[in-house]
């Protein structure tokens, strides 16, 4: 509570350095002349700092950071744990609590795992490679478990089946012309409620609801492999085409920083390998979307 | 929701710590920038797509995202679940919960829920089937089960049988699920509260076509609203009731409780496994974090009682907490959704308090003995109907003490302890010289000493205990909890300022706004002295001045200053403040890792994990072990750190 540029220039100017004096007249206790106000910053870190130690942990508490770690160290065991994984400058860095400033320097600390970036050195197989785990950057789903479908968002399913293709649909079972296709051709054949309308109901109890929606992703894959043939012919309906518009829209919107969207006509990582995630190996799956940046 | 940098800081920081780095990326941006989709995800991250996407599916997986659909466009948007990411915090005080309470069968079941995240509860059986059979090689050490389990839960199996795992399992989860533990799920629980309420409210808008006009439609559209909220709650713990009936009305089911559920050897599969295991095998479960915070707090209350009353009178108190815990779901239940039992407050007979009490303790321990003509029974044994807070009605209050007073005095001679039904045993002080000479029941003497205790409790200054009327009991948590929380932020003043300074908090708090002339005179301190402590308490924002000028010149020297405690701000502070200390805990863990990852990166070869000692160098094991340690020192000073977060937050 320095005197200082306190109340519009009352008193409490120009005093020496360091020098404590009377505190400046009209402040509140300013009649008071054993107090002393210091015109100087005082120091921010007291010379004597003695922080206090904290006592040892008590059974429960030591109990419970043995189950957290163990806890820990089970999830780490999963398939679903991504390792960390820094770009080499910040790894590099000898403070790993950097200071960042905005997105992109945030987004520039992580680094990118595909053929670009790895290390010739060490990529070449060696024996004692046996025995290091191999570093996820992306957690496996596939068959890893089984999912409960109804709890997830449907631009998730093909990605829990493994089956994600890439780009902003990619994620849905099956690609998005076709499968609304499908969706009308379900509505009319087996009489169903709308899949939207579904997704949303809870009416009914859980083991019903799970084994339609069983049935009808079953349905949707056939349908997709199905869709795979005749591409392109999908029909018309009024209310389709409210749809088509936004994603349109959507899609416009990705294609300034996402462009294998259509995956067809120039695809360079699909020149030499088809594009295929399979045949790369499982842990470089990122590497070939993520060269995109 | 909305939450200050630091918590948001420790959320990733504790997502990245258990789930890795992609799902943390994504908390951060989702905490960072609201409800977004899958492309702007894409956008702000600078990951593609498919690892957004994938990250995703691990954050729904652990309830750490609420999502949204828009059913026009079938576009949907990503919340990030704050509390849900703070909560990760308590897993390891959960799973010990858990198995002092339940045992080690049922820690193993909640730890691969939790793993899971949701999962059907068939998965779940099938998981720990896997992990039983497995675990009988030899040689086969699983970390979450080395610690030694302390508090005396009868661990059922024994070399000589051959217990069935699948049994047991759903035996155990039965009961997990009845008292409210675990918790279905469905994809109602992935709306954000927001988003559930709305659905609700439009729902409910569509009964009132022409919108809600005048106090009486607004009235009505209030009660359909509640009930309509009360509805779906009941949905939504349909199984869980129906479970709790079945375990209150199973034969052993009091043989159970007492043995803290141990003692179903999943032999014979309860009437609550067996219904679980034919009927909703496919009902998705996960963790219940409310209903742990319940046990938590009860936990903390208890260790406050024996701290300051004794250890005997704590196992009674345990005793009172559990069996009020049984009816209370949430550590901060929403009044709109309660029922009409709730808003009563619940309470509890001193026979269910009884059937709590963990047998083996010594009731007759921990207390003295006063003569008759010391104790004046009308004080000690008066009935307090009404919580502390409404004191309006004291007067109709008191008559009624007296009319129960009467009451219970005549109750006094019936002993029905004796004929089995276990209410109303008033402790009568005339009868406590025959109890010694054992020509009463074992249970009622044990009932009695019990009832001393409760009277302790009744009677401390915190009120632990309310004696809310003949033979019942309830605990006032909200004034039990301000006063657990001023105790921890008068500690954390007088470890900052001294003496001085919590006392001239105390008298602020005591007093309201106080003119700083008054204020040395009411301290009894020096006013140089008062003026130094209270600018520096204000430069930490413990303290905050007010201006009121006595004319319009607003000079100085004509000016009132008052200073004031205000608690709310400063909660808020503390709780940043606490925040930013566990931040800085586990960035120092990093930190720690770092420096030793050479030792690190050894220790998890899949050749050395698991046998560290056997396997590394000496200096290396030695340099390991020192990193344990740390590691233990630092996760520990964040549950402690955790602790006070949630007396200042969450109880």
């Amino acid at each position: 509570m320095s005197g200082r540029g306190g109340r519009g220039g009352r008193g409490g100017r120009g005093g020496a350095a360091g020098r404590g004096k009377a505190a400046p007249p009209g402040m509140p206790f300013g009649d008071d002349p054993t107090l002393v106000a210091h015109s100087q910053p005082s120091e921010t870190y007291p010379s004597s700092y003695k922080p206090p130690v904290a006592p040892i942990l008590t059974d429960r508490e030591e109990r419970s950071v043995a189950c957290f770690v163990a806890f820990r160290q089970a999830y780490h065991d999963t398939p679903f744990y991504t390792h960390r994984h820094f770009s080499v400058e910040s790894a590099s860095a000898s403070d790993p609590v950097l200071r960042l400033y905005g997105q992109s320097q945030i987004n520039a600390r992580y680094g990118i795992k595909n053929r670009a970036t790895m290390d010739p050195f060490l990529a070449v197989p060696m024996y004692s490679h046996k025995f290091v785990d191999e570093s996820r950057t992306l957690p496996e789903l596939k068959g890893a478990r089984p999912y409960v479908k109804d709890l997830f968002p449907e631009e998730l399913w093909a990605t829990l089946d493994g089956k994600d293709a890439g780009g902003p649909k990619g994620g849905f079972p099956s690609k998005a012309k076709e499968k609304k296709g499908t969706k009308r051709k379900s509505l009319a054949d087996r009489g169903e409620n709308d899949l939207f309308v579904d997704y949303d109901d809870d009416d009914d109890d859980e083991f019903g609801l799970h084994k339609r929606l069983r049935n009808e992703t079953d349905e949707q894959r056939k349908a997709r492999i199905e869709g795979a043939g005749k591409e392109g012919e999908t029909e018309d309906v009024e209310g389709g085409e409210e749809l088509e518009d936004e994603e349109e829209e959507l899609s416009q919107e990705d294609d300034d920083y996402e462009d294998d969207e259509d995956g067809g006509d120039y695809d360079a990582e699909a020149y030499f390998d088809g594009g295929d995630d399979d045949d790369f190996g499982d842990d470089e799956g990122v590497g070939e979307s993520a060269m995109d940046f | 929701m909305l939450v200050t940098k630091n918590a948001a800081e420790l959320c990733v920081l504790l997502v990245n710590e258990l789930y890795g780095q992609l799902p943390s990326r994504l908390m951060a941006t989702l905490i960072s920038k609201g409800r977004l989709t899958v492309p702007h995800l894409a956008h702000h991250t600078s990951l593609n797509h498919r690892q957004v996407r994938h990250g995703i599916v691990v954050l729904v997986q652990q309830s750490l995202v609420f999502t949204f659909t828009d059913q026009d466009s079938a576009v949907t948007y990503y919340e990030a679940n704050v509390d849900g990411a703070y909560n990760l915090i308590r897993t390891g005080k959960i799973l010990d919960m858990i198995d002092t309470k339940f045992g080690r069968p049922a820690k193993l079941l909640v730890h691969d829920v939790l793993l899971l995240g949701h999962a059907e509860i068939a998965e779940v059986v099938r998981r720990y089937k896997g992990e039983r059979t497995s675990q009988k090689k030899p040689g086969d050490v699983d970390p979450c089960r080395n610690h030694v389990n302390g508090d005396g839960a009868l661990s059922p199996f024994t070399d000589s049988e051959e217990p069935d795992p699948a049994g047991e399992a759903y035996n155990v989860l039965a009961q997990l699920i009845g008292l409210g533990f675990l918790e279905s799920v469905s994809t109602m629980t992935y709306q954000s509260p927001q988003d559930f309420k709305s659905t609700v409210e439009q729902d409910v808008l569509k009964d009132f076509p022409n919108g809600v006009r005048g106090s009486k439609q607004a009235s009505e559209y209030d009660t359909r609203l509640r009930e309509r909220m009360r509805e779906i709650r009941a949905e939504r713990t349909s199984l869980k009731r129906e479970l709790e009936m079945k375990i209150e009305f199973e034969p052993s089911a009091k043989r159970r409780k007492l043995l803290n559920g141990g003692a179903s050897n999943g032999l014979t599969l309860t009437s609550g496994g067996y219904w679980l295991r034919d009927q909703e095998g496919h009902t998705v479960i996960r963790l219940n974090y409310e209903k742990c915070l319940v046990e938590l707090r009860n936990q903390k209350l208890a260790e406050q009682v024996e701290d300051l009353i004794g250890d005997t009178t704590a196992h009674v108190y345990r005793a009172v907490l559990s069996a009020l815990s049984r009816k209370i779901s949430g550590c901060q239940a929403d009044p709109s959704t309660m029922t009409d039992d709730e808003l009563m407050g619940v309470r509890v007979k001193t026979g269910e308090v009884y059937e709590h009490l963990n047998p083996s303790v010594d009731v007759s321990a921990g207390i003295g003995t006063a003569s008759e003509d010391e104790i004046d029974i009308r004080r000690a044994e008066k009935i307090r109907r009404y919580p502390p807070e409404t004191k309006g009605s004291s007067l109709r209050a008191t008559l009624e003490e007296g009319d129960e007073l009467m009451a219970s005095d005549d109750e006094d001679y019936d002993h029905s302890a004796e004929t089995g039904n276990g209410s109303a045993v008033n402790g009568s002080r005339e009868s406590k010289a025959d109890v010694v000479n054992g020509d009463v029941s074992p249970r009622s003497y044990r009932l009695r000493w019990m009832r001393q205790h409760l009277l302790i409790l009744a009677e401390s200054k915190q009120g632990f205990v309310r004696h809310c009327g003949s033979d019942e009991w309830t605990v006032d948590f909200s004034p039990l909890l301000q006063h657990l929380r001023y105790l921890e932020l008068d500690t954390m003043i007088e470890e900052t300022f001294g003496r001085q300074g919590l006392r001239l908090t105390r008298i602020l708090r005591e007093k309201g706004k106080i003119d700083d002339k008054t204020l040395p005179t009411m301290a009894l301190m020096r006013k140089p002295d008062v003026h130094v402590k209270m600018a520096e308490m204000e430069m930490a924002g413990f303290l905050d001045v007010q201006e009121v000028p006595r004319d319009n010149n607003r000079a100085a020297n004509r000016t009132i200053f008052f200073w004031f405690f205000d608690e709310e701000r400063t909660l808020k502070r503390t709780l940043d403040n606490t925040y930013k200390s566990m931040v800085r805990c586990l960035q120092r863990l990093e930190v720690e890792r770092r420096k030793k990852r050479n030792v690190l990166s050894v220790t998890e070869r899949k050749d050395v994990k698991g046998m560290e000692e056997e396997k590394l160098r000496g200096d290396v094991y030695n340099e390991y072990i020192q990193f344990l340690e740390l590691e233990k020192k630092l996760l520990g000073q964040v549950s402690r750190l955790d602790d006070l977060v949630a007396i200042f937050r969450d109880f």
